[in-house]
């Protein structure tokens, strides 16, 4: 695992992403791609916790993640990044308590799914207002 | 008699466009096509407005429906219908001349297609309303969500469902999406075949937060449904 993103902390990048969780997993749009994303449910606990603040170190400590987990992770991150979907930041504003990183024993359920079979309509969304700079459908 | 096309309109209180509307569409139909407008409730002169148009043309016919919103409707329209092909228009927007039955040509000269997605182009009657939106290319025309831009196969209904009564907004993503997941064969069409008006009372305007939730809904049931038909 690389230092440069085992240490740093990361934010959802909005815009152009919008992102929720739905049955457990993360659901997000790319609104200038029109690229969708799921996450597994134990992709979901690790983003939620960086979203929380955590940074991978911090996640992969308290939960005594294997070597080859943890480079899963950050597989999954990096991938996060060139898609547009998180971006660093500077700002820790932790929600969450460190009880709530214990996301248990997981091993290779971490799994991002790109979707891009309706890219070329999510990514036009032609009525938007000029002046608001947020993402696709809060742009109407 | 054979029907050929089905064009269903939705409308609640569209008095200030739907005449318009109407004459765009009786200018692409002809005796053989059929359509259909669903009145959901209107309190204007809308009613008064369509009838003006039933008494003259006997392939116009207005049904009514409470509280159906634009999916019930439209699915009430569907169970109406009898056409052979399927098109939809909103009371506040056009179709270009010639539009359906270019639709149809297309259809008929390959058997394998099952929709014809032509582009939108959008137009307002007071152009500084225009400028407060953003395109993404100069022409203001491209293939997007909205239903008057498609004309589909009767079967498509049968085969992926209608629309999603509960879906106040998004009912035309959710119908794409479950199109695509059962791979419908959509050929998209770059002449234009909607135009789209935008004005003040543009039912998508005013729903930003609650848009982008519906949006997350509707790709994540795709998604489920794409791993249910991977797991069959």
């Amino acid at each position: 695992m690389t230092n440069e993103i085992k240490t740093k902390n990361f934010r959802l990048k909005t815009p152009p992403t919008i992102m929720e969780v739905i049955d457990g997993e993360a659901i997000m749009i790319n609104g200038e791609k029109g690229t969708y994303y799921n996450l597994s449910s134990q992709a979901t606990l690790i983003f939620q916790c960086i979203l929380d603040g955590y940074s991978l170190e911090e996640i992969s400590s308290l939960n005594d993640l294997e070597p080859d987990v943890g480079k899963h992770i950050e597989t999954m991150i990096d991938k996060l990044i060139n898609e547009d979907v998180l971006e660093e930041t500077n700002k820790v504003n932790h929600r969450a308590s460190p009880s709530q990183l214990m996301i248990g024993n997981f091993q290779k359920d971490i799994v991002l799914t790109i979707y891009d079979d309706m890219q070329d309509m999510l990514a036009l969304d032609p009525i938007h207002e000029a002046d608001d700079v947020v993402g696709w459908p809060e742009k109407k | 008699m054979n029907i050929r096309t089905s064009i269903i309109m939705p409308v609640k209180n569209g008095e200030l466009y739907i005449e318009d509307s109407l004459k765009s569409v009786l200018k692409n139909i002809s005796d053989n096509d059929e359509m259909i407008i669903i009145n959901d409730g209107s309190t204007d002169k809308t009613v008064e407005i369509i009838k003006t148009f039933t008494k003259l043309f006997n392939n116009i016919s207005l049904f009514h429906g409470n509280d159906l919103l634009p999916s019930g409707a439209r699915n009430l329209g569907i169970e109406k219908s009898k056409g052979r092909y399927i098109s939809f228009i909103d009371h506040d927007d056009r179709w270009p001349d010639g539009r359906l039955n270019h639709h149809l040509n297309l259809l008929e000269e390959s058997e394998n297609l099952d929709v014809i997605h032509g582009t939108v182009k959008y137009f307002s009657a007071d152009p500084p309303k225009l400028e407060k939106f953003t395109f993404l290319n100069e022409s203001n025309f491209m293939f997007f969500f909205q239903l008057g831009s498609f004309t589909f196969k009767r079967k498509v209904f049968e085969d992926v469902g209608s629309f999603n009564p509960q879906l106040k907004f998004g009912e035309d993503v959710d119908l794409y999406s479950r199109m695509i997941d059962k791979k419908v064969n959509i050929f998209k069409d770059q002449n234009i075949s909607l135009l789209y008006r935008i004005h003040d009372t543009n039912m998508t305007h005013n729903l930003e937060e609650n848009n982008g939730h519906v949006l997350l809904k509707i790709l994540s049931n795709s998604i489920k449904r794409k791993r249910n038909i991977a797991n069959d």
